[in-house]
């Protein structure tokens, strides 16, 4: 059964950030990082720049998702990082999930 | 009003796991190869095409470029087939709910009939047996009947609509599985599509630099060259013009020579003239002098004899100045004539001088404009040669590039492909071993069988050898016993 949760809610999603070798990574370790929340068209993506970095929590504002249209709630991360181990001495890598969350539209 | 759906709480966790493993292997040999086209470039650029066309560096690069060609078209096959297996197997799941659908669509049909039918019936029996007095089926008695029955159907009706509703979540979880599937296969092939383009950007943006510094090199070497031609053209030219200039010079020199001879002349000839006029002017005058003398003379003789013929006196004096206007008028002209041909010389003289300047400059215009006009045509002729050569060896590099890109893009789409096959691999890989552990353990416990069955064998035979040894004992001693029986009594010795 799946919960209903209905009202302008905010989401928030604590990220678990890590990489092959299963070392954990927090938000403030990265150089840049970017979260795009999107649903069936990532072209209407909406950036998510609420998130406190050195506890890996993210916000994305319920006014935010009235721009997307319905389906699963998809989620894009980017980041990098310098690293002297790639040819180009920069790690930086896009990673798509989707969320437990579907949005629908309903007329009230 | 939007609505958001959820699972549950738990679900706010997004896990992420990033492949922070650098790439090597064949992007390695791509890099190397990359290198070793930039040092081939560079050779061309500087000269050193020997070392450029060296064979042993050819080989590697097209021995790379097979190896992409390779991977790729596998990786391509890999993924064909892939997209295949999805899409039939997508197929499949849509056929299989469609049979789902209408045979659950046949079942409520088939239960609304029976109910339909059991009502009939009931109806049919009630109508029956409503004429019957105290007999037949009451209303409670069929509430009791119906009642069960109507919740039997509900409850498959219930149990129906959540068996419909699960196989729709399921369609809907499968499509949103087989959409993700397919988009994030997109979005890695687009990422390392991207990768790849940027790349090749970069390499193209690099063998662009190349070229234009090939072309500027040609460049300086065509204008080094015709710098050369034109500074041995001008440094003939100025030969040349030194040539005339020598030519002028002594022709000043014959000039000033001419010069100086005319004013010698003028010197010797006019000065000597003028000398002679002065000279004939003094004696003029000295004659003046003396036909003053003579006048005063024949004055004070006519003074004295003025009696005697003044008409013969006048006319002497009439005759005496005809003689010196004649000779004045005399001298006179001649300094004319001789001013006039001195000047008519001197015209002559430049005149000469004048026309010989102006062919010397005529010749010399000639020989320049020849020289320029041979001097373009060679520039003209070494610019076209260069034009081509630059223009060859930039679309023999444009070609090499179009091959390192098409190599690339098969090249990189194999890397997916390798992980994919070294997976399966590893995974068939552990199948394996785990059915090695597992037939090693049956075979371990098979030995550790037999070896306790040997044991207890072992153990029989040592029982039975020691039954058999007391029974030959036995049997001896009986045997031993007998005969001394027999032997006692004198049956056998």
């Amino acid at each position: 059964m799946k919960t209903i949760i209905k009202g302008h809610d905010d989401l928030i999603y604590i990220l678990e950030l890590c990489d092959s070798s299963g070392t954990e990574t927090m938000i403030s370790d990265f150089d840049s990082f970017k979260v795009e929340i999107f649903t069936s068209d990532i072209n209407t993506a909406v950036n998510v720049t609420q998130y406190i970095s050195e506890e890996n929590l993210l916000r994305v504002p319920a006014q935010s998702l009235t721009t997307l249209a319905d389906g699963i709630v998809r989620m894009k991360v980017s980041v990098s990082m310098a690293d002297t181990e790639f040819p180009d001495e920069s790690f930086d890598q896009s990673r798509l999930t989707d969320t437990c969350y579907y949005l629908k539209t309903y007329n009230a | 009003m939007q609505t958001r759906y959820n699972n549950n709480h738990d679900d706010n966790i997004i896990r992420i796991t990033f492949d922070r493993v650098p790439q090597t292997g064949t992007l390695s040999k791509l890099s190397a190869a990359l290198d070793l086209l930039d040092s081939s470039v560079n050779a061309i650029c500087d000269g050193r095409i020997t070392e450029a066309l060296d064979t042993s560096s050819i080989q590697t690069l097209w021995s790379v470029f097979n190896e992409y060609d390779f991977v790729t078209g596998a990786a391509l096959s890999d993924l064909d087939y892939r997209l295949t297996t999805l899409d039939a197997s997508f197929g499949e799941i849509n056929a299989q709910n469609r049979v789902k659908f209408v045979s659950l669509d046949s079942s409520l049909t088939a239960l609304q009939n029976g109910l339909d039918g059991v009502r009939n019936d009931l109806a049919k029996h009630i109508n029956d047996t409503s004429t019957i007095s105290g007999g037949g089926l009451k209303p409670e008695d069929i509430e009791q009947y119906i009642n069960p029955l109507e919740w039997d159907i509900y409850n498959t009706s219930v149990n129906l609509n959540g068996r419909i509703n699960d196989t729709v979540s399921r369609v809907i979880d499968c499509e949103h599985d087989i959409s993700t599937l397919f988009y994030t296969t997109n979005i890695t092939n687009r990422g390392m599509i991207n990768d790849v383009s940027n790349r090749l950007f970069v390499t193209n943006e690099s063998l662009n630099e190349y070229n234009a510094t090939l072309a500027n090199h040609s460049a300086q070497i065509t204008e080094l060259y015709n710098n050369s031609q034109a500074v041995a053209q001008v440094t003939e030219t100025i030969d040349n013009i030194n040539a005339s200039i020598g030519i002028i010079k002594y022709h000043d020199t014959q000039r000033d020579a001419s010069i100086t001879a005319l004013r010698e002349y003028q010197t010797n000839t006019v000065d000597s003239l003028l000398s002679s006029y002065t000279q004939r002017l003094n004696n003029a005058e000295s004659l003046a002098v003396d036909c003053n003398v003579i006048a005063n003379d024949v004055s004070n003789r006519l003074t004295s004899a003025l009696s005697n013929n003044i008409a013969t006196i006048n006319q002497i004096a009439n005759t005496l100045n005809s003689s010196v206007n004649a000779a004045l008028t005399a001298h006179t002209n001649f300094v004319n004539q001789s001013i006039s041909n001195l000047n008519s010389s001197v015209n002559s003289a430049l005149s000469t001088h004048t026309n010989f300047v102006n062919q010397s400059v005529a010749n010399l215009n000639s020989s320049v404009s020849s020289a320029l006009s041979n001097n373009i045509a060679t520039v003209n002729s070494a610019l076209s040669t260069q034009t081509n050569f630059v223009n060859q060896s930039i679309d023999a590099v444009n070609s090499s590039i179009n091959v390192l890109i098409a190599s690339f893009n098969k090249f990189e789409s194999d890397v997916s492909v390798r992980d994919l096959v070294i997976s399966r691999a590893m995974v068939d890989f552990d199948n394996r071993l785990t059915l090695y552990n597992s037939s090693l353990n049956a075979a371990m416990t098979t030995a550790y069988n037999l070896d306790t069955s040997l044991r207890g064998w072992a153990a029989n035979i040592d029982q039975r050898d020691f039954v058999t040894a007391t029974a030959l004992n036995l049997h001896d001693t009986s045997i031993n016993y007998i005969l001394g029986i027999l032997r006692t009594n004198g049956l056998i010795q």
